[in-house]
């Protein structure tokens, strides 16, 4: 039973290769190459995005599972549990670890315990300074539910950031509606930030506006702004 | 692939899709839930539970329970916005703890009672220690949180039928040191400007005062005036950076306690340049100079009483000689430029300036002093009284103003800047309370700190608490802790959780909160606030007023209270009788039921923005000016004090070599244990760290997030260190927040206190630092 | 040989019907109905191509009113340059 063209929204008849695969509501797939890496792309029930918080010192994801023995031992090491182990719904990444930062964010320990227990190197030793993790990057999703985009003095991912002014800075506009308060909003810094999540626990809010995403690709242009 | 890897990864192909349907359906459910939410709530207007700012919210009811508060759009202080403490309003009340029952002790439990039963107790205990021991052997620690109607209350009570003036606030730990200072200075307690001010200023210096995360909503105004007009430049002078710091235009660290020199170095160049205003000085100020090397309180039953004595311009200037920019550089590590820069900008005629402070000036061991400095520097240069140029004392309480100021709930105050100790103005007093004038005694008791080191001593033995933690937040407080389980004291607690002081009460009372109570609070730029009560207190729950109230009818006093219909109207109606004509009046009761409050003096209805100043205030007569019209005996002139810098109680040595400091954090209201009861508040920030510097830390072995323990000669605390946070301390200092129960910082604090104002210092004493 | 995890978001009314009628062996396998109408299916297929026609198909079917990817797994499939 086809349906008559009239009965569907607009859309293509035959859709295209790429269109079924980002039809989903998923964060890009990741590159692959030929040979047999593979990726599994997976919806994390927090709601944040298609992708898992790694340990610090994490390699790009396919290379990582491609060295994770799922050996558990950076979990054993994280002195806050903030490192779990992924169960079945992870498919192919089960057994391997992530951090849920809703539940317990990464607190950067100054010598990373969780890299020097990894036998394997998935996540790399030569990461000596947290503050140059980049696990994910924090992203304000919900403006019209973060309270200090609507004016009120919340801010409260900025004051519990780590890398305080750096990865998260202020910056305050005029707010039109009173005329004479400011709104200071919470702006993250892609190249600054860790991905630690310690901004998503401590959002206020029921559901945290404030997430920490899979980092987007570096680009550049010629810009000298 | 192999054919079972296929029927695994199938299985996870379906058992995601399943997570991510689930996820929508939850979705949906919420704002099906969200929409019905919205119907059948009534809304009315009260100020915030919380800070001295004074927002404004709407509070919604449904089925007799708070369901939702939201910023209120017609206030004009905070247009719908709140900070996150104000928005959470709605949560602060159902904590599942909440006290409910009367409780008395039986040992070390609690056993619930009746209220007849445990008020039938507590009047046993007071008239048993009164008839045995006098009235002053029994004392009520009130607050800056009572409603203007607790606050009177206590205050007829104790005053005018127990007869006895052992009743403090504890606003003498938080504003003391101001409302001594405007006292001594302007002769009348509360500032001249308001909130228009942070329009229409141009310059704002920032002392001792984390304004960021103390006043959140003001701190939006001041920073929306910057970003609006780029002349206006904010300058934060502290001891530690903080978010105030970050958004500041100037930072100005200086050695803890060097303010007092800074301040006369500033007063020092002006008057060295002549850079002062000779016409306002002429006409406006007279000099006087009080006693120097006044000591810190530490001893029990420290007694000082001032000495002030006329100076002439020309001495004051002398006075000021020492006090070079160099000379200051040395105290206090500002650049000797910087003292002459900072002087050149409060003086300068083509900017509008404004000093605003909190508790690094008023917690503070000459903390009258060092306001009496401040505002010499806008009577020097006769900046003051005029919109856009005024020093604003800022307040921490919703109503250490509206309350425990202005109903003068101190040992040695009567209402509306009245004070025991002049005959007239307790004549006037029990006139309007209807007791005989030798019933107030002349004699002031014993200051807060003071009061707990008697209730230690057994001077005093019963003690009522209302609205406040002491016994958490009190200095030097292991000492009072322990005062409080001492054989032959029985201690009182009414609050609405269980706190660090109900755990050493002899008696808890369950307490009604903020919108279970009909209520007025007082804020601090003057607006008195009103709001009619909404929902019932839980359980037992009695309003304090009720409760006082209960106490004088079981002493006897009951003739204080036998008010005709609404006992709250009558109270204000009695009380307002005391403002009239003073320049403190306050409007009747009902004009305050529609409006988003009036800042008094209210004249035929109309609010007063500008005290002292003509055309505003509508006690100055035409073609006066500026008259400090309440400074009768100067002529109607303010003061300007020669007073010195004097070092610290306590400062670091080479046993305790850093200096610690205390404060609040924007999460948290002061001892937490409302905010702290809000599981997002708390997952926001859930227990006190030490701030320490990077370079400090690194030389003690120890990194970010160690545990770290500090010690001083009083106490000691553990907890984790912050190297990189919201707060960074100088080298040689250390940060604690208070707010923490499980983390009694104040320990560790020293209970000296500005002699005058009494108010004691939390922001300096000597501790030590090592990895836990 | 891909393997997708799809929700099949459908006009209530339909779902039994669809549930019957969209099932084709090694291609698309019903795996549940959802309260609000949804049908949960695996897709697989030889190749991106293959699924990406096997969706095309149900997206024209009467009462599916879209096809929405959970889960991909193609850790065999080779790209073509």
């Amino acid at each position: 039973m086809k349906k008559e063209p009239a009965d569907t929204e607009a859309k293509q008849t035959c859709l295209s290769r790429r269109g079924f695969l980002k039809a989903g509501a998923l964060a890009p797939l990741a590159l692959f190459t030929t040979g047999g890496i593979f990726s599994c792309l997976l919806l994390r029930s927090s709601g944040a995005g298609a992708f898992l918080l790694r340990p610090p010192g994490a390699a790009e994801e396919s290379k990582f599972l491609g060295s994770c023995v799922k050996c558990g031992r950076c979990a054993q090491a994280c002195p806050y549990g903030a490192v779990k182990m992924a169960g079945a719904e992870a498919g192919a990444a089960i057994g391997t670890p992530y951090i849920v930062p809703r539940e317990t964010p990464c607190y950067l320990c100054p010598d990373l315990p969780c890299v020097k227990a990894c036998p394997s190197g998935a996540l790399d030793p030569k990461l000596q300074d947290p503050e140059k993790a980049r696990m994910g990057t924090a992203v304000i999703v919900d403006r019209e539910n973060c309270l200090s985009i609507r004016g009120l003095r919340c801010e409260v991912c900025y004051r519990n950031c780590p890398l305080i002014d750096k990865a998260i800075t202020i910056e305050p506009r005029h707010n039109p509606r009173t005329g004479e308060h400011s709104i200071m909003e919470p702006v993250v810094h892609r190249d600054k930030c860790t991905g630690c999540g310690i901004c998503e626990k401590t959002c206020v809010r029921d559901k945290p506006v404030i997430v920490v995403m899979k980092t987007p690709p570096r680009q550049r242009d010629y810009y000298d702004f | 692939m192999e054919w079972t890897r296929r029927r695994f990864l199938k299985a996870s192909a379906a058992a995601a899709a399943f997570a991510a349907a689930g996820a929508m359906h939850l979705g949906k459910r919420f704002a099906d839930e969200a929409e019905a939410a919205e119907k059948g709530i009534t809304w009315g207007k009260a100020p915030c539970r919380f800070c001295g700012v004074g927002c404004g919210v709407l509070v919604g009811v449904r089925d007799g329970r708070i369901v939702a508060t939201k910023g209120d759009p017609a206030a004009p202080v905070n247009k719908g916005l709140n900070c996150i403490k104000g928005y959470f309003l709605s949560k602060v009340l159902y904590g599942r703890d909440r006290l409910t029952k009367p409780l008395i002790r039986k040992g070390n439990r609690f056993v619930e009672a009746s209220w007849e039963e445990a008020m039938g107790l507590v009047a046993a205990k007071f008239k048993e220690s009164i008839d045995k021991h006098g009235p002053d052997s029994v004392a009520i620690f009130g607050s800056g949180q009572w409603t203007v109607f607790e606050g009177y209350a206590a205050a007829k009570l104790f005053k005018g039928g127990i007869g006895t003036n052992n009743i403090e606030p504890n606003a003498r730990f938080c504003m003391a040191s101001a409302v001594a200072a405007f006292m001594n200075t302007f002769g009348s307690d509360e500032p001249m400007g308001c909130y228009d001010d942070l329009e229409l200023g141009d310059t704002y210096f920032l002392w001792g005062a984390n304004m960021a995360e103390a006043h959140p909503v003001l701190f939006s105004r001041l920073v929306d005036n910057k970003l609006k007009n780029p002349r206006v430049k904010i300058i934060d002078l502290g001891t530690r950076r903080t978010r105030t710091t970050q958004m500041a235009d100037m930072f100005v660290p200086f050695r803890p306690q060097t303010d007092l020199a800074l301040l006369n170095g500033i007063a020092h160049v002006i008057v060295r340049d002549k850079l002062y205003d000779e016409n306002f000085i002429k006409n406006h100020v007279v000099f006087k100079k009080g006693k120097e090397n006044i000591g810190y309180g530490l001893e029990d039953k420290f007694k000082f009483d001032d000495e002030p004595k006329a100076i002439t311009f020309e001495e004051y200037r002398e006075y000021l000689k020492p006090y070079t920019p160099e000379h200051v550089e040395k105290i206090s590590g500002v650049p000797a430029k910087t003292v002459v820069e900072l002087a050149r900008m409060y003086s300068d005629r083509k900017r509008k300036v404004n000093t605003l402070w909190t508790m690094g000036f008023n917690q503070h061991s000459r903390g009258t002093w060092v306001n009496n400095l401040a505002y010499n520097l806008h009577l020097l240069t006769g900046k003051i009284g005029r919109p856009g140029e005024n020093p604003l004392s800022l307040t921490g309480q919703p109503s250490a103003c509206g309350t425990a100021r202005e109903v003068g709930t101190f040992s040695h105050r009567l209402p509306a800047d009245m004070v025991v100790n002049n005959p007239e103005h307790r004549e006037k007093t029990a006139s309007i309370w209807g007791v005989p004038a030798a019933k107030i005694p002349a004699k002031p008791g014993p200051h807060a700190t003071e009061m707990f080191k008697a209730l230690d001593r057994g001077d005093i033995r019963v003690m009522w608490i209302q609205v406040t933690n002491p016994f958490q937040s009190a200095p030097n407080l292991s000492r009072y802790r322990k005062a409080a389980r001492k054989d032959g004291r029985f201690i009182v607690v009414s609050d609405i959780y269980p706190t660090r002081s109900t755990e050493l009460a002899d008696v808890i009372l369950p307490s009604a909160s903020w919108v279970e109570k009909e209520g007025v609070f007082g804020n601090t730029e003057r607006r008195t606030q009103h709001w009619f009560k909404m929902v019932n207190p839980p359980g037992e729950a009695r309003n304090d007023l009720t409760q006082t109230i209960d106490l004088a009818r079981r002493l006897g006093h009951g003739n204080l209270f036998n008010y005709q219909g609404s006992t709250e109207k009558a109270i204000w109606e009695e009380y307002r009788q005391f403002t009239t004509g003073t320049g403190k009046d306050l409007a009747p009761y009902e004009t305050y039921f529609k409006v988003r409050g009036l800042r008094w003096p209210v004249i035929n209805g109309r609010e007063t923005l500008w005290r002292y100043s003509e055309g505003h205030d509508p006690y100055v007569k035409k073609g006066e000016g500026i008259k400090f019209y309440k400074n009768k005996a100067a002529g109607g002139k303010a003061i300007i004090w020669a007073r010195p810098y004097e070092p610290p109680a306590e400062s670091p040595d080479r046993h305790y070599p850093f200096w610690l400091s205390t404060g609040r954090v924007l999460e948290h209201w002061h001892t937490a244990t409302m905010t702290g009861r809000v599981p997002e508040l708390k997952r926001a920030y859930p227990s006190a760290v030490v701030e320490i510097h990077p370079d400090d830390a690194k030389r003690l072995g120890i990194r970010n997030r160690d545990k770290v323990r500090v010690t001083s000669r009083r106490g000691t605390v553990v907890l984790p260190c912050e190297l990189n946070g919201r707060g960074k301390p100088e080298r040689g200092s250390v940060f604690i927040a208070f707010f923490d129960e499980t983390k009694l910082v104040n320990e560790l604090c020293i209970d000296a206190y500005c002699p005058i104002s009494k108010e004691p210092d939390y922001k300096k004493c000597a501790v030590k630092v090592e990895k836990a | 040989m891909p393997i997708s995890g799809v929700v099949i978001k459908c006009r209530p009314e339909y779902t039994e019907e669809l549930a019957r009628s969209l099932a084709k062996p090694d291609a698309v396998e019903i795996h549940g109905a959802l309260p609000d109408g949804s049908l949960v299916a695996v897709i697989e297929a030889d190749s991106v191509e293959g699924e990406t026609q096997i969706v095309t198909g149900l997206l024209e079917t009467e009462g599916v009113i879209d096809v929405r990817l959970a889960y991909h797994n193609f850790e065999d499939v080779h790209m073509k340059s």
